[in-house]
């Protein structure tokens, strides 16, 4: 079973239901300073590829002071007992204004995690946060989407293309816990992707059908492995 | 107690108050603070492409305000940091309301009849609903002097506390930073931290502020609360050894507020919070 570090100060939720939580889970105060010496290995990068670096500054100010950053640790040998801690991913989180809900935002994989490691972490961080449902903001390509989507039966797409995010499309997704999110309505094969050339136009019809009242689900292809199908309840 | 007569009640009529946040959060805000009207078409959802103009507007006040030696937000971190689980609002101004080439000047894309955002306030839940982190204030009052925008900052965290409907803030700000003064007119800042190696910067105070609607009211309309204790005792910010005594402090336990802005010196006042101020 993975071990975790939680950073969130006591002014956060996320203080009191890490330490509740059942899991293998160390919490650290970033507002004291014994904590806050140890927190280093545990930061995202603070430079390199734009769409994960993050200042250590921000990282304070929106997520280890009022929200948490969650480590997922690598297994240590039964020797090493005085190692620095080790991630093997890392995710920030940040509370919604409405009570149990979550944003979770600057997935770090480390590279020796496994294709399975993000969604891990992602499934860890909802329950490590007791979080009723937890949006993220991830990209098209990245196969962490399919993964949760496998894991929790479908996820609502808020966003085809989030604004900002400018190196590649990100979708803004919804999750919820398994078994509470089952959308009614009809499958669209025509608002589906099929390949990197028809992206750009799929993501402008999806928007379209967001922007005009509907609701969209994202769910694995019974019908092509590897493939999102995309279920529309209309307004 | 001094009043400013002129200086907010003036930026309240000629600026428009915006909001940006996803859709389903307007609801729960109070989208007339000080009585004053949020229109409808100033509500962004961030997640919709109407608001991506505006967003890419609010990236360039950040990067104007504190420049590029200062500490940029990643572009993302609006939408993940701040709007999406909080709220980005402020005060703007219609495009062709703006001096002459002001837009060009600012580097700002805007059409005649856009909204220009001149200060933005932005702020995420730590405890939701009421409990908020600012982390972000800027404002375009050095750069355009010629719109005689002072208090401006202080008006802008006033009006989108009061949109959040916050009744304590918590927020991180360097010993050096001037805006000390704006955050110390909003009452005794407790300190959380004095010496902060979390952050970038150690020297950086974590501070929570207790807010009732009145308060900030009072606050947006320019009057100074004056120092809360005449007894404090001063902590000059290139002093570290001083600050991290100050933070042992703290973490033995001992309770700790600025309780005004800094003087002449750039000294800020310190003092202990009084059992009456905790309870």
């Amino acid at each position: 079973m993975n071990s975790y570090v939680v950073i969130a100060s006591p002014e956060s939720n996320a203080w009191h239901t890490a330490r509740a939580s059942k899991r293998h889970v160390i919490v650290l105060d970033p507002l004291r300073a014994p904590d806050a010496h140890s927190l280093t290995p545990l930061q995202p990068p603070t430079e390199g590829d734009p769409e994960h670096a993050i200042p250590r500054w921000a990282v304070y100010d929106c997520a280890e002071v009022p929200g948490a950053v969650i480590a997922m640790l690598r297994e240590r040998a039964a020797d090493d007992a005085i190692a620095p801690f080790a991630p093997l991913a890392v995710i920030l989180a940040a509370p919604h204004a409405e009570p149990g809900d979550w944003h979770l935002f600057g997935l770090n994989l480390h590279s020796d995690a496994t294709e399975r490691t993000a969604a891990d972490l992602i499934e860890a961080a909802i329950d490590l946060l007791d979080a009723r449902q937890a949006t993220l903001v991830l990209p098209w390509s990245d196969p962490t989407l399919l993964t949760l989507c496998e894991r929790l039966g479908s996820v609502e797409l808020l966003c085809a293309q989030v604004a900002l995010h400018s190196s590649q499309p990100h979708a803004a997704v919804l999750m919820r816990r398994r078994g509470e999110l089952r959308p009614e309505g009809l499958a669209r094969p025509d608002l589906s992707a099929d390949g990197e050339d028809d992206l750009a136009l799929s993501l402008d019809r999806l928007r379209d059908r967001i922007e005009g009242g509907s609701r969209v689900f994202l769910e694995v292809d019974a019908a092509h492995a590897g493939r999102l199908a995309v279920r529309e309840v209309a307004p | 107690m001094s009043v400013e007569r002129t200086g907010p009640a003036r930026l309240l009529s000629t600026l428009e108050p915006f909001v940006v946040a996803p859709w389903w959060r307007f609801g729960s805000l109070n989208l007339r603070p000080f009585g004053v009207a949020v229109r409808p078409d100033n509500c962004f959802d961030v997640l919709s492409s109407r608001a991506e103009r505006l967003l890419h507007r609010l990236v360039r006040l950040d990067r104007l305000t504190f420049g590029p030696e200062g500490m940029p937000m990643p572009r993302w971190l609006f939408v993940d940091g701040s709007a999406l689980p909080g709220v980005i609002s402020g005060l703007g101004i219609r495009a062709d309301e703006l001096p002459p080439r002001a837009v060009q000047r600012l580097g700002l894309e805007a059409r005649p009849s856009d909204l220009v955002p001149l200060a933005m306030y932005i702020a995420v839940p730590a405890r939701p609903p009421l409990v908020w982190y600012g982390h972000n204030l800027a404002s375009l009052n050095r750069q355009l002097p010629e719109m005689e925008l002072g208090g401006l900052a202080t008006l802008t965290k006033a009006l989108g506390l009061s949109i959040m409907r916050c009744t304590t803030q918590i927020g991180a700000t360097q010993w050096t930073s001037a805006a000390l003064h704006v955050h110390a007119r909003f009452g005794p800042m407790e300190l959380l931290t004095a010496w902060t190696p979390a952050h970038a910067n150690p020297a950086t105070l974590t501070y929570k502020l207790e807010l009732d609607e009145s308060l900030l009211e009072r606050v947006a309309q320019g009057i100074r609360p004056g120092m809360v204790t005449e007894d404090p005792f001063w902590i000059e910010p290139r002093d570290h050894d001083a600050i991290r005594a100050l933070e042992e402090r703290i973490e033995r336990g001992k309770r700790f507020a600025v309780v005004g802005p800094p003087d002449r010196k750039g000294r800020v006042p310190v003092a202990p919070v009084s059992p009456h101020q905790a309870a």
